[in-house]
């Protein structure tokens, strides 16, 4: 990647989050200024966008496998994963990078997959939770949830799953502070999280990292 | 290790949720499928004066846009109310109308006012923008207290009042407030809430036109039911013609039960367009457009005699339904609310009016305990600040008000008859866990930390295992709460349970499949659950009110009854024995008195190679169905007591210890039980620091993202300690009272009561919620300028 790509993609990465997150912002009085101007919020959105062109092939090395997709300008990492190469198991909860549903490891770092653009990822390796154990072979984070019941709906188990693999990784004796400040971007409404502390705890003892 | 009841086995469900393979709505995806995008309102109160969808219609890759023009012009309805109560004066509820798209006005911010279905999600989006709409802007109602004298919402509802109802003995309890020797006096806000669960409302909608029947699958915590409303009710076709699929479901808490415009509309339209169309919720439409919960304000009296016992309670309250009034918007704040006042306590006069108030916000319904939370908070609020104004220690106070271990089954004065309990013990090892008695040496250490400490406590009740259908009904319920399941044996001895609840959560393929193992002595890994699909189970009311395990698994239980009295008949007959000497324990069915004995499986084999088989008297297979009416509700109780330390610097307040009692009666799956109660606990936490839904004055939701709206995170909770009583539930088989809602009930009082105790030095006698560090901090500099003063 050159660096006028690098460049060009960290514009477009700025104009989505400002695009997307415009509308959240707006009190009452922005949107009458709006209004005033004859504009609406989703008139700027429309400006601010840079066309929706197609950006191409591009490759990525999902779970040891790469997918070679064509992907919009505008196409996040999370949609590729999701819609193009089928892997259902990386969620969207949020939209504002907030609830960590989407989180993925691009290049052995977690990621939250709804804050980068597919095309940021060309030719990286991306592992999802398909990719990190299966049914008959566990990964030990994976089995540690299970035995420490760290998940109910299962709707935000594999993004905080894949944050979970990365903070033991990074730091091997977590305390449960460490453990709770480290899934601050990881939203689960239903465990209230005491199971989910426990299963990490219990992770990093089965990954003996 | 047993796998029956009370094991705390491992959830079948989740190596699927682990390795990615969940199945929810927005997972599916159809050959020929197109993608809708809402058009909503932006303005909270308007009339529409023109829409124009020609600019959209023409848009690249747009396949349809409709409006409420075209909804109404085939006739299509909207959803219903299931549950009406009768007014003070006798007038019904008023039950305006609720357009799946709007007709002529619009009412909240995120009303539906045309839907856009294009052959990708941004096509259709961008089309949306093109969509132009005239509004003839209305005075927004967001202020609750001034719902009444503000703008007419709806033509059908004069003075923006929905209900106006109420229970108990008004002229008892007046006479005990007027002859008590003290009453205390407390307005308590209940704050508005969004039920957020981690999967957005989604819908996948189809239509063949062969069979000329619909598919719809989407987010609901109750298909049957959604089948049922959108087929007879709003589309008037053959019940048959509808098929709805809740397949993983995400979590729901309540804001899943309700059939809303989306999905009805992606069903309509299915068929206009004859593709397949999908709708997944962003999270700000969620925020926008899913059923809030709570937001009510209640005016407190209570009644104290000389010796500080309760002798009255009058509570009353204005809630708010919001812009349309949601399927069970009018039990909430009524009959889970008000009935619930007596608490745990022995009140002999309560009374209780409730107004239910149309503002210009998003519905609001059921959110986690339903009503029951509210109650809870009042009441317990309430006894605290009792227990200071009288000097008691408000363990002690709520001692002396307890209903006594020997009064069950108690009568309360607000229609319920509870049928087991016992307080002390719960509260007595609540105080146990947290090291009660050692608390102020707690506060001491945290005050030379230039910390303030405080604990408070709550002690609830709550009624669930929703509900007898019997009861409902005769209190407004239009629908019956009963539940039903099937259990299929195979030839080999492997058994299919189907049933009428939903699990997004809760983990029922694992509990059910518990009940089976321990009452047919199967292994755990034969037993398979099917829920959530109309087409393959009986009707049934679906999951909520913490009623799957205390409805759903006692009719599994009576159905097991039926497998097993027809398997002693088949056992009977192949042990050539009168059925009557024939004994069923641990799996196998012995002949009393004898060493014949058949296993369960040979049982099963037999069912279905009925060689030599009295066809006369007995048919093959082996499958049983059954429909469970409960009797009453359940009554779970508990105690939670909380320690927080508040930073005067700056006003943010920590959980640092939590203890939880609970009386569940029997529990199935322990591990389960306490992942419920965390669950909830964390909920309440919630509301009680963090969370709450704003409307500005324009009727503009502020808190639209999770920007705005703070979620509990892991860093914002403590890990709790959770313990349990069991009062056996006395009529139902399984002795099993519920658990789902219990920590989202209890727990916000005892939050705020610690914070109150923690700066109680400061002479702070209230708090509202949520208990945002601003607030605190302001409330800590207000009271040290009064001091100065």
């Amino acid at each position: 990647m050159t660096l006028g790509q690098v460049l060009l993609y960290f514009m477009l990465y700025t104009y989505r989050l400002i695009t997307v997150n415009l509308s959240n912002f707006l009190t009452g009085i922005q949107k009458q200024y709006l209004q005033s101007l004859n504009r609406s919020s989703n008139d700027l959105r429309h400006e601010c966008s840079i066309g929706e062109g197609n950006m191409g092939e591009i490759s990525l090395n999902i779970n040891g496998k790469v997918q070679t997709h064509d992907v919009g300008d505008n196409t996040l990492l999370v949609d590729f994963i999701r819609e193009s190469a089928g892997l259902t198991g990386t969620h969207v909860g949020c939209d504002t990078s907030q609830c960590g549903a989407c989180v993925v490891h691009v290049d052995g770092v977690s990621v939250k997959s709804c804050a980068m653009l597919a095309a940021q990822a060309a030719g990286s390796d991306v592992i999802t939770i398909e990719g990190i154990g299966t049914s008959d072979s566990l990964h030990p984070m994976q089995e540690a949830f299970q035995e420490n019941h760290g998940l109910q709906c299962g709707f935000c188990t594999p993004g905080m799953v894949m944050s979970a693999i990365e903070l033991v990784s990074k730091n091997k004796n977590a305390s449960e502070k460490e453990i709770r400040d480290g899934l601050e971007g990881n939203i689960c409404r239903c465990t209230g999280y005491h199971n989910i502390v426990k299963s990490v705890k219990a992770g990093a003892e089965k990954m003996g990292v | 290790m047993s796998e029956g009841i009370g094991a705390s086995v491992l959830r079948k469900e989740d190596k699927k949720f682990l390795t990615g393979k969940g199945r929810y709505t927005d997972d599916i995806n159809r050959s020929g499928q197109t993608h809708a995008y809402f058009v909503r309102s932006d303005v909270a109160h308007a009339n529409i004066k023109s829409i124009d969808t020609k600019a959209a219609s023409a848009a690249s890759g747009v396949v349809a846009v409709y409006t409420g023009e075209d909804v109404a012009a085939d006739g299509i309805g909207g959803p219903i109310c299931g549950w009406v109560v009768p007014c003070r004066d006798g007038s019904p509820t008023k039950e305006p109308p609720h357009p799946i798209l709007a007709n002529g006005k619009v009412r909240y911010v995120g009303d539906h006012v045309a839907v856009v279905i294009a052959e990708t999600l941004a096509q259709a989006k961008s089309a949306a923008e093109l969509v132009e709409v005239e509004f003839e802007e209305l005075p927004a109602v967001v202020d609750l207290e001034s719902a009444s004298s503000s703008a007419e919402i709806h033509k059908e509802v004069p003075d923006n009042c929905y209900f106006d109802w109420e229970l108990g003995d008004e002229a008892s309890t007046d006479k005990a407030l007027e002859s008590a020797s003290r009453v205390v006096k407390l307005q308590v806000k209940n704050n508005r809430l969004v039920p957020n669960a981690m999967e957005p409302r989604a819908a996948l909608a189809e239509y063949d036109d062969v069979s000329e029947s619909y598919t719809l699958h989407t987010t609901s915590q109750n298909p049957q039911l959604t089948r049922l409303v959108i087929a007879a009710f709003m589309f008037q076709i053959p019940e048959s013609k509808l098929r709805v699929v809740a397949p993983d479901v995400g979590g729901g808490f309540g804001s899943k039960i309700y059939v809303y415009a989306e999905e009805a509309v992606c069903t309509w339209a299915s068929k206009k367009i004859n593709r397949p169309i999908k709708w997944t919720a962003d999270r700000t439409q969620a925020f926008l457009s899913d059923a809030h919960g709570r937001d009510h304000i209640n005016n407190v009296q209570l009644a104290l005699d000389d010796n500080n016992k309760i002798i009255g309670l009058r509570v009353d309250t204005i809630c708010n339904l919001g812009s349309y009034l949601s399927a069970f918007a009018v039990s909430v704040p009524t009959y889970l609310h008000g009935t619930l006042l007596s608490g745990v306590y022995d009140i002999p006069a309560i009374y209780t009016n409730v107004k239910g108030m149309a503002t210009t916000t998003a519905p609001v319904d059921a959110y986690r305990g339903a009503g029951r939370p509210e109650a809870t908070y009042l009441l317990e609020r309430t006894m605290d600040a009792a227990a200071r104004e009288v000097g008691m220690d408000p363990t002690e106070f709520r001692r002396l008000n307890f209903i006594p271990k020997d009064a069950f089954p108690y009568q309360t004065q607000v229609a319920l008859q509870y049928d087991t309990g016992d307080y002390e013990p719960q509260l007595d090892q609540a105080m146990e866990m947290i090291d009660y008695k050692n608390f102020e040496n707690r506060r001491s250490e945290a005050a030379k930390r230039g910390m303030y400490r405080g604990i408070g406590v709550s002690t609830y009740i709550e009624a669930c295992g929703i509900a007898p259908s019997a009861v409902a009904g005769a209190l407004g319920s239009r629908v019956g709460l009963y539940e039903s399941a099937s259990v299929r044996v195979d030839p080999t001895g492997t058994i299919t349970v189907f049933t009428g609840a939903h699990s997004h959560g809760q983990g029922h393929a694992t509990t059910f499949a518990q009940i089976v193992s321990e009452k047919l002595g199967v292994p755990l890994a034969n037993v398979d659950l099917i829920h959530g699909d109309s087409e393959k189970n009986s009707f049934g009311m679906g999951t909520y009110g913490s009623r799957s395990l205390a409805v759903g698994g006692a009719a599994l239980v009576k159905a097991l009854d039926k497998v097993i009295e027809k398997s002693k008949k088949i056992a009977a007959h192949l042990m050539e024995a009168s059925v009557e000497d024939v004994e069923f324990n641990e799996g196998k069915f012995a002949i009393a008195g004898t060493d014949k004995e058949k296993a369960f499986g040979e049982i099963a084999l037999a069912a279905y190679v009925p060689h030599n088989y009295p066809h006369e008297t007995l048919e093959p297979g082996l499958e049983e169905s059954a429909f469970y009416d409960p009797l009453n509700f359940t009554y779970p109780s508990g105690a939670h007591i909380a320690e927080v330390e508040v930073d005067p610097a700056t006003g943010v307040v920590e959980v640092v210890d939590w203890a939880a009692c609970d009386d569940f009666g029997n529990l199935i799956n322990p591990m389960i039980v306490e992942g419920q109660v965390h669950g909830g606990i964390a909920q309440g936490i919630g509301q009680a620091l963090l969370e709450n839904a704003h409307y500005d004055e324009n009727g503009q939701l502020l808190t639209a993202s999770y920007m705005d709206y703070c979620m509990p995170r892991a860093d914002d909770l403590p890990s709790f300690k959770v313990g349990y009583t069991n009062t056996p539930c006395t009529h139902n088989d399984l002795g099993v009272k519920g658990c789902g809602e219990a920590g989202a009930i209890a727990s916000p009082p005892a939050i705020i009561n610690a914070v109150i105790d923690a700066l109680s030095p400061l002479g702070i006698t209230d708090m509202s919620m949520p208990a945002t560090p601003l607030k605190v901090w302001k409330a800590i500099q207000d009271s040290q300028s009064v001091a100065a003063e």
